[in-house]
């Protein structure tokens, strides 16, 4: 039995134990590559210097790698867990301590996430999540592989699960949990994505546009780093700047059709005996989400100009405690409109609407294309202007361009965005379409509140900008220029007539157990 | 306190406590001064010699001229232009001349009621009533203690009975 478990079987007697010392070791380890390269430049710049220089550089070395100790082993001295049959607590904090409780009835869904790191060592970090704010999850650093804790935690996620629980904390509950988890091995899959589909995810999606640049401006970094950045000029006067150009977008592509690859490796989405969504990928870093369908408030589908031409779409749902963009989990990453359409109306019918999928239409595929081609131009403009007609340095002209690039994107959603609400589905149904047609469909009855701009008289006009309040594991806020007046008051009106309350996780200072 | 859902933009059923302006007004002008004041010391302290210019020929006027725009106009009329309606069941407040901005609340989404009284409040006899909630509205007030007791009761009621039906 790991530690996690021991303080768990303990719970009631004394204070938590620490997670096993084997995450010690992996956070060293997960330090090691970037201490090399830390090593490397160093030398490299210290060795072109006298004694003095490399005396410098010494101590720079010695301190990096003791501030790099100090971190992990204070990490691993000042956090303690309790798992028990109300809940889990974790207490940080070797003066000032700090406990952050979760009873069981409280979690929403639970993150399993396995970097490189801990996957040498065998260890898992596990993330209870519940509707409530981001910062308020409870995690647990390291549970071992094949620890009972892992599947108790995971079986105890989602309502009605206390059923199982054991009235006496210890072994016996474990054991319980354990054979309540191998329920859990029952699941139907939904949807898988092999390497193919992965690369024609990557080109779709553009994840090979978007990761690429990332790695590239690491990899000249190091290039420069470490004093080679001189040959790379000599290639580019020998062969010309073009075919350079052409193998870098190539290298990039490349670069960016692996990292998806990688990224998402294995990616499965499967339903469990309980109806819990388990959303699992990753090679180096594997993930796992069981997600509690009692936390989804709606499905968000997304495609891009490629992905409209391909007939394909992304689907997400959004839920009360995710982290991603307006709350989103990721179901499929880029499929036909066909499985979309199919997923949708067999796992998450409640959300389908007629305006769940925009109709087809030249006019769409014009504002897209449109719209597109202004999100890349007006930036590339604004990156040649600034170093054409003033001598700005290169920094602040891409500064200035993913400025005009964030405002552009940002004022074009708004100004695109619709609202319209079905009162027999009680759905509110938001869609943008500025180079990418996003359309979220969520619960009425999830929504916080509901404001609206309109023009003054003696009735007021029709709303000129209605803005939708809801909880995704952080404020958020569909806003839309256009809305109908009617729709506007019917779902004023849902609002009013049935809203579920927001449940709130309960943080105490200076120690504090479940409940 | 029971009333029905108001259109979207109509005005709500009750208005603010009529000292409302006068506090505003009030407001305003210990606001304006205040920042003259802060003005006037970086001047005094500074001395350069831009700002003996732009302090008392534009930013002193620029100044005293919102004040009494405030005073004489813009209070009032966000005075006349507000109004609420406060129920067991929903929040409702309208505002603005201009533009007119909605927001309907459900009390079942409303955390928490707080009532803020500073001693300019406290003096004239009034109370502000904040919501803790998503949707960002800035509360409801002035208005008189026993009207913002009211609210208070009315709001975090439902929420004990939602509570114990849930």
């Amino acid at each position: 039995m790991s530690p996690v478990s021991r303080a768990g079987a303990r719970a009631g007697a004394r204070p938590g134990a620490r997670a096993p010392a084997a995450l010690l070791a992996a956070e060293l380890v997960h330090t090691l590559p970037s201490f090399a390269l830390l090593v490397v430049a160093v030398s490299a710049w210290s060795g072109r210097g006298d004694g003095q220089m490399r005396t410098a550089g010494l101590v720079v070395v010695l301190v990096a790698f003791a501030l790099r100790l100090v971190g992990p082993v204070y990490g691993w001295l000042s956090v303690t867990y309790v798992v028990d049959d109300s809940g889990v607590a974790v207490t940080s904090g070797l003066v000032a301590r700090r406990t952050r409780a979760m009873a069981w009835s409280r979690v929403r869904s639970v993150e399993t996430r396995r970097p490189w790191h801990l996957r040498l060592f065998r260890l898992n970090r596990v993330t209870l999540i519940q509707a409530g704010e981001e910062s308020a999850q409870v995690v647990l650093g390291a549970v071992p592989d094949g620890d009972p804790l892992l599947s108790r935690l995971l079986t105890f996620a989602g309502p009605g699960s206390d059923a199982g629980v054991p009235a006496e904390p210890g072994g016996p509950a474990l054991d319980g949990a354990a054979a309540e988890a191998s329920e859990l091995d029952q699941e139907t899959l939904i949807h898988a994505l092999d390497r193919r589909g992965l690369v024609l995810v990557s080109l779709a999606h553009g994840q090979a546009f978007l990761l690429a640049p990332v790695v590239l401006m690491t990899a000249w970094e190091a290039i420069d780093t470490l004093g080679l950045a001189e040959g790379l000029n000599g290639a580019t006067e020998r062969f010309g700047i073009v075919w350079v150009g052409v193998v870098a977008a190539l290298g990039a592509m490349v670069v960016g059709v692996v990292g998806t690859l990688v990224r998402f490796h294995e990616f499965r989405v499967t339903v469990l005996r309980d109806g819990r969504l388990a959303i699992r990928y990753g090679l180096i870093e594997a993930r796992e989400r069981v997600v509690d369908p009692g936390a989804v408030v709606g499905v968000m589908v997304q495609r891009n100009i490629l992905e409209r031409l391909m007939g394909r779409a992304r689907l997400s749902v959004v839920t009360r405690d995710a982290s991603g963009g307006l709350g989103t989990n990721l179901i499929v990453p880029s499929v036909s409109l066909v499985v979309v359409d199919a997923l949708v109306r067999r796992h998450l019918s409640s959300f389908m609407t007629e305006r769940t999928y925009r109709a087809e239409g030249r006019g769409a595929l014009v504002r897209s294309s449109v719209s597109t081609l202004g999100l890349v131009a007006v930036p590339v403009l604004v990156l040649g202007l600034t170093q054409v007609v003033s001598a700005t340095p290169v920094v602040w002209s891409a500064v200035a361009a993913l400025v005009s690039f964030a405002l552009l994107r940002g004022v074009g959603a708004l100004l695109t965005a619709e609202l319209h609400v079905d009162p027999v589905a009680d759905v509110v149904v938001h869609t943008t379409l500025f180079a990418v047609e996003r359309i979220t469909t969520v619960a009425a009855s999830s929504l916080h509140g509901v404001a609206a701009w309109q023009r003054p008289g003696r009735r007021a006009g029709p709303p000129m900008l209605v803005t939708c309040h809801l909880y995704t594991g952080r404020a958020r806020r569909l806003a839309a220029v256009r809305c109908d007046r009617q729709d506007l008051d019917v779902l004023r009106a849902a609002l009013v007539a049935g809203s579920g309350d927001m449940a709130m996780t309960s943080v105490a200072r200076g120690g504090g157990r479940p409940g | 306190m029971s009333a029905e859902l108001p259109a979207a933009g109509d005005p709500g059923a009750e208005r603010l406590a009529d000292a409302a302006v006068r506090y505003w007004n009030i407001r305003s002008v210990i606001g304006g001064a205040s920042f003259l004041a802060a003005c006037a010391g970086a001047v005094l302290i500074f001395r350069a010699e831009w700002m003996l210019f732009w302090g008392p020929w534009v930013v002193a006027p620029v100044v005293v001229l919102s004040v009494l725009l405030d005073v004489l106009m813009l209070n009032r009329v966000q005075f006349r232009s507000y109004s609420f309606t406060v129920t067991p069941e929903f929040v409702y407040v309208a505002r603005g001349r201009l533009f007119r901005r909605s927001a309907t609340i459900p009390t079942a989404q409303i955390l928490n009621v707080e009532t803020v009284q500073g001693p300019l409040l406290a003096s004239m006899g009034l109370v502000t009533v904040r919501f803790t909630c998503l949707l960002d509205v800035d509360g409801v007030g002035p208005l008189t203690a026993d009207r913002a007791e009211r609210i208070r009761r009315a709001v975090l009621d439902r929420r004990a009975d939602s509570e114990v039906a849930g």
